[in-house]
Parts: C-alpha cells; structure tokens; sequence
C-alpha cells in the first residue's frame, strides 16, 4: 500500500525519500515514481525493524530531503500465528516488527516534524479486538495504535498531526494467498486514496479504510466473549 | 509470496472458470522463482481476453498485475519502458500530459503491455498504424530455464517475432519499450455517417482511408431485415491541446449477472434500431473526449455481465481484401438465418502493414466481430458454419476472442504457427495452446 500511496505523491510532483529493506527494489521503485512525475526521490535501504540508530537515519534523512511533510509508516510483517504460538522466536520477531521498532521510527520522526506536517501510521482492524486467528499480530497493531494515539495526544497542540490508520481487508502482497474477494475487499490504489485524503484533510487520530469498518469493529468490539467464543474470527 | 489453493479463473467471456493455482509475484526476480519452481504455467495479465489463451486448467497462472513499474520514459523522443503488469490506462496516465499517446489501442485501456503484446491488438487505426506489435522497440522475456532474454526486431529477432502476439507461449513478458505518438491534446474531432449496404460500407472505408482519417469503425446491424445497414464512424486528433484526461470519475458497475432472457432477438432489435435512428440523427464533426470516441465501453466496469450467468462467445474473423464483400455478406447472411441475436457487430476495413508477429491476427482485408450470449449447441453449431465460410475465404479468426476455433482451422490459417511452437517455453501451458496446437 505504500507503494500505492508514493505514486499519489509522485503525480503531484513531490520530492520522496523511500526507506525499506531492499535496494534493488526500492532502486525500482524509484524509476517507476520518477516516471509518475516525481521530483527528487531518495533511497534509503536497511533493515526497517532491526535495532539500529532510529535517530541518526531520520537525520540523515531529513537532512538530505530538506525537511518532512508527511511521514508514511507502512510497514509490517503478518506472520504466522499458528508458529507464532509454537515459535517464541517469530512470535518475537512479529512483536518486534509491527510494535517495537515501528514505535521507537515515530519517536525519532517526531520530533524532527513541525506542526504543519503529518504522520500517518499504520494500525490495523486486527488491534480493535484480539482474537484467535490473529492475535500476534493484533496486539502489536494495537500497541502501536494507542502509541500513535498518545502522541497524537502529546502533539495536538504544537507537533505534527499524527494519523493512525486502520486498513480492513486490502488487496497488497501482504494478503496474498486468502480469498481476496466480496464486498469486504478493496484494492490498494482506492485505499491509498483514502489514506491520502485523511492526510490532505488532516483527519484522525483513528481513520479506518475503508470508512465502514469503523462499524464493522465496534460491532466486533461489542460482541460478548460467550458468543465470540464460539466462531472462529 | 505463498501458492495459492486452486481457485476459480475467469476469462471476459466468463463461459467457463476453470480453477487454477494464482501466483502474484511481486518483482521481477519473484516471477523468475515461480516459473522456473515446477509444473506448468501461463501468463495473465488483466483477464480481458474472452476465451481461452489465458488459461490453463489447473495449472499455475502467473498474474502480471504486481509487475507494474514503470521503468523509465523519455519525453523527448516518446519511448516508454515498463514491466509487462503495467495497465494502457497508466500509460496514458503518464503519457499525456507530455503530448504522447499510445500508438494504437483495442477497445479497452484495462489491458496490460504484456497481454497487448501477447495478443498483438489492434485498433480503429489499424489501416494507418498495423498493430501493437509495431511499435514495440524491444521485450524482455523470463523462460523456464532461468533465462531472462532481450530480443528486438534485430536483435534475437526469432523470439521478438514468436513473442508479439505469441499468446504467451515463448515465456513472460516482463519488461516492454515501446514508441508513443504525439498527439495535440486528449480529444477528437468524430463524426458518423450511415450506410444502408455492405457496398456503402467499403466504399465509405476505402475514401475515408484515402482521406486520411486516422480512426474508423463500423457498426452493423445484422439481426432485423435490413441487416447489413450501420454506422460508419470516423475520427481524427483534434488540434485542441487540452490534455484533461478524466481518468477518475464515477463508472457505474454491473453489480450481478443479469438475467440470461434479458437479450434477445426482440431487445436486440429494438436496441439496434434506437441506436440506429440516434447516431444517423446526428452526423456532423464532434469533439469528443478520447475516452468515449476509443473506450466507451470502458464507462460501466464489468459489462461482461450482461450476458447472464452463462457468458458469452465473441466471434471475431478476418476475410482478405479480395474476396471480402462476399464474405462478409455470406457471415450476415447466415447469422440473420440463424436468429440469434447479435447485440454487438462491429465491422472494420484493416491496413495492409505488416506485423512483425508471426502468429499477428490482422491481414489485408476485412473483419468483423460479434457477441453471441452463449446458448451452448446451438450457438457452436453456427460457429462451425460461420468457420466454413472464414475458411472457404481464407481468412482466420482472432485467438484473443476466441474459445472454440478447431485445430485445423488454427493450423491451416496460421501457417507459421510450427515456428512459435518451436521456440515454445516446456513449461508453458494454455487450454488454447492444448486445443488448437495439440
């Protein structure tokens, strides 16, 4: 979805700086976004959750790109729940991943952001409520949203305006190999719109995309566990 | 990027769904993985192919529709690169506001590189521009064997010619360059002008082509009693530079199947006959967005669905130039004989450039291509005979529609069909391939 996100960007003509893991993509990426209409694109390649100097690259970063206006914070590992509840190992790695470095990515960013720019970070529908088919991963979106949503405290009156943003069920690599269709589903590049347009409007703290499953999850919220209990969401 | 469980895969014609395992590589290097992994597989790209070369029941579909980058383009000499899963709709997204359009397009823009190039599409400016295949500089193809081989029209210029409309068979396509056109703005200038015979019709296309009109199409009615009678309708680039491309509106959708009664001899009469009396009403030089006068179906996602739960067939052949007015007087002939409505026949005089494609549809001549609501033997029956006439002229039918063509019509009216499977990728597998090449 980030990938989605950046084209929007780059028909604007925006400058961006892509960090991810791997260079030869995001080498890639970068030509696709020049030819969109990109002005200056950077790359900035590594390991996202690994413990390195948060710090230091955001640094590098806004020094090089002149300063941020938006901030996307897009990435994150599904997992495997069943290992995950074998394997203290990738349960740690999922932990990690979607929480801990994301968290401490926002703590860097943040202060180096003025009041008039966005971050937009992403959550998940799974953090609403935990449940047996998702739960790993689940928390850790939900950790990160009520992160994201105590800075957006902290930051209301003077910081950047910090989005947290729920994606439902959304056609990316990440949910490759489900049955990906029905009226649950949305293709990428809508929910980028959506994304984008939370960010124009500075919306938030909480945006779900699509908006309907706001509903969907205070329903789900709302379900007693003697009856949650019994399917097998 | 896990393989998924066999999943149901439609074509456009949606007639059958045949179940498949679905891969969407996300990268190129992805895609070299999956293919050289194991069984058999096929390329797919957007699925706008009616019939059958884009299946391949119960093998592995490779899905290009995660291959979308563009990998860089020169707004000074209008030469495009991109991976093969990028969509017509995004090159003109891209293209247009620096004055470039494609060099010729099919009648949708939600076709892949790969997939136009695969199927060596045509346009309404065949006569002026041959094909896709054409304009293309150079491709990239990733084989079973691990390879991953450039070929151009000088260069490797066996596989060049066995890929452009090679419907797949010599690999996947994964990157294409390609040369745009300059255009002044995103509109044109269309008029439509009636005709009421097939000898109205060739003489109209013949002075509209000496005239140098870049775009022309027909439409004929061949379901009343004056079949044969249509819309002549013709467009050039309009001199307006606006380049607004209205690419994100609203289209309405068809949400479900409809009703398979819903088109019959008598609707389809009644539609031909209202549109009939509305175009011959207006016949004078319109600007007209690009959109509507080279895409108007393109406005309702999903009008594949018309046709009810059972799909439909298109049938759509070629007859050459010499024998072609008695050719495709004897197919409206036998259609109207056979009352089954045609909702849609459209009718168009081709060029007489040559694509580098070896198993290229296009010849000089004429062709025509109607939508049949599949109503099972008795639609294929009227197939065969049409087939007798197609053949008897030699002419061929377009693989790209096509669902149903017998081997040995394939074989006798594509000659070099032994050179593409030649140079046929082992691993590669299409229901078409099976049955025509078999």
């Amino acid at each position: 979805m980030a990938t989605a996100i950046a084209r929007i960007y780059a028909a604007r003509g925006a400058d961006l700086g892509l960090l991810g893991a791997s260079a030869e993509r995001l080498a890639d990426l970068a030509a696709d976004l020049r030819v969109r209409g990109a002005g200056n694109v950077k790359i900035f390649a590594g390991d996202l959750s690994a413990p390195i100097s948060y710090e230091a690259i955001i640094g590098e970063f806004t020094g090089e790109m002149g300063g941020i206006d938006v901030l996307i914070l897009a990435y994150g590992i599904l997992g495997d729940q069943a290992r995950a509840q074998r394997d203290p190992q990738h349960a740690a790695d999922i932990l990690n991943t979607n929480f801990t470095s994301a968290a401490l990515w926002l703590l860097a960013a943040a202060k180096r952001m003025d009041g008039e720019a966005v971050i937009a970070v992403f959550s998940s529908v799974a953090g609403d409520r935990g449940r047996q088919s998702n739960y790993v991963y689940g928390s850790a979106k939900a950790g990160l949203a009520v992160f994201a949503e105590g800075m957006a405290h902290e930051l209301a009156a003077s910081g950047p305006r910090m989005i947290v943003i729920k994606p439902g069920f959304v056609v990316t690599p990440m949910t490759e190999g489900m049955k990906r269709s029905g009226p649950l589903w949305t293709d990428a590049r809508r929910a980028a719109r959506m994304v984008v347009a939370a960010i124009d409007r500075k919306r938030g703290p909480v945006v779900y995309v699509p908006g309907f499953w706001r509903w969907i999850m205070l329903i789900v919220r709302l379900l007693p566990a003697a009856i949650l209990h019994r399917t097998k969401l | 990027m896990p393989e998924m469980a066999l999943s149901p895969v439609r074509s456009w014609g949606r007639v059958g769904a045949p179940a498949h395992h679905l891969v969407t590589p996300n990268t190129i290097a992805q895609a070299r993985a999956a293919i050289a992994s194991g069984g058999a597989w096929l390329a797919h790209g957007m699925g706008r192919s009616y019939g059958d070369v884009a299946l391949s029941a119960g093998a592995t579909l490779i899905s290009t529709r995660a291959l979308d980058r563009f990998v860089a383009f020169d707004p000074e000499s209008g030469i495009l690169e991109a991976e093969a899963g990028v969509s017509l709709e995004e090159v003109i997204r891209v293209a247009l506001p620096h004055g470039w359009f494609l060099p010729t397009t099919p009648g949708t823009k939600y076709v892949s590189l790969g997939g136009a190039v695969a199927n060596d599409v045509h346009g309404k400016n065949h006569h002026r521009a041959g094909t896709f295949g054409c304009w293309v500089h150079s491709l990239e193809v990733a084989r079973s064997d691990g390879s991953l081989q450039t070929c151009q029209p000088a260069v490797n210029t066996h596989l060049f010619r066995a890929t452009i409309g090679g419907l797949g068979m010599t690999g996947l396509i994964t990157r294409v360059t390609l040369q745009l056109v300059r255009v002044p703005g995103a509109f044109l200038e269309s008029e439509d002008v009636a005709f009421n015979n097939l000898d109205e019709f060739f003489e109209l296309a013949s002075r509209s082509d000496a005239g140098g009109w870049e775009h022309t199409v027909a439409w004929v009615d061949c379901a009343g009693a004056r079949a044969g009678r249509g819309i002549f309708s013709r467009a050039n680039w309009s001199e307006d530079a606006d380049r607004e491309m209205r690419l994100d509106g609203f289209k309405p959708r068809v949400p479900v199947d409809a009703p398979s009664f819903l088109l019959n001899r008598f609707s389809v009469r009644a539609f031909n006959e209202l549109y009939f009396r509305l175009k011959a009403a207006r016949a004078r030089l319109t600007r007209i967005h690009f959109g509507a006068c080279l895409y108007p179906l393109d406005g309702i996602l999903q009008w594949n669905r018309l046709y009810g739960p059972r799909g439909f067939y298109q049938y759509q052949c070629v007859v050459p130039m010499p024998v072609q007015s008695d050719a495709i007087a004897a197919l409206l002939r036998e259609i109207a004989r056979s009352g089954q409505a045609s909702s849609l026949a459209v009718i168009k005089q081709f060029g007489a450039r040559i694509s580098p494609g070896l198993l290229s549809f296009p010849m000089p001549g004429t062709h025509i291509a109607l939508d049949f609501p599949n109503r099972g033997a008795a639609t294929l029956a009227l197939f065969e005979r049409l087939d007798a006439i197609v053949a008897a002229a030699g002419g061929r039918l377009y693989p790209a529609k096509d669902g149903r063509m017998p081997a040995g019509l394939f074989q006798s009216s594509y000659p070099r069909w032994t050179e593409v499977d030649a140079l046929k990728d082992p691993r590669v597998r299409s229901d078409f391939w099976c049955r025509v090449a078999g």
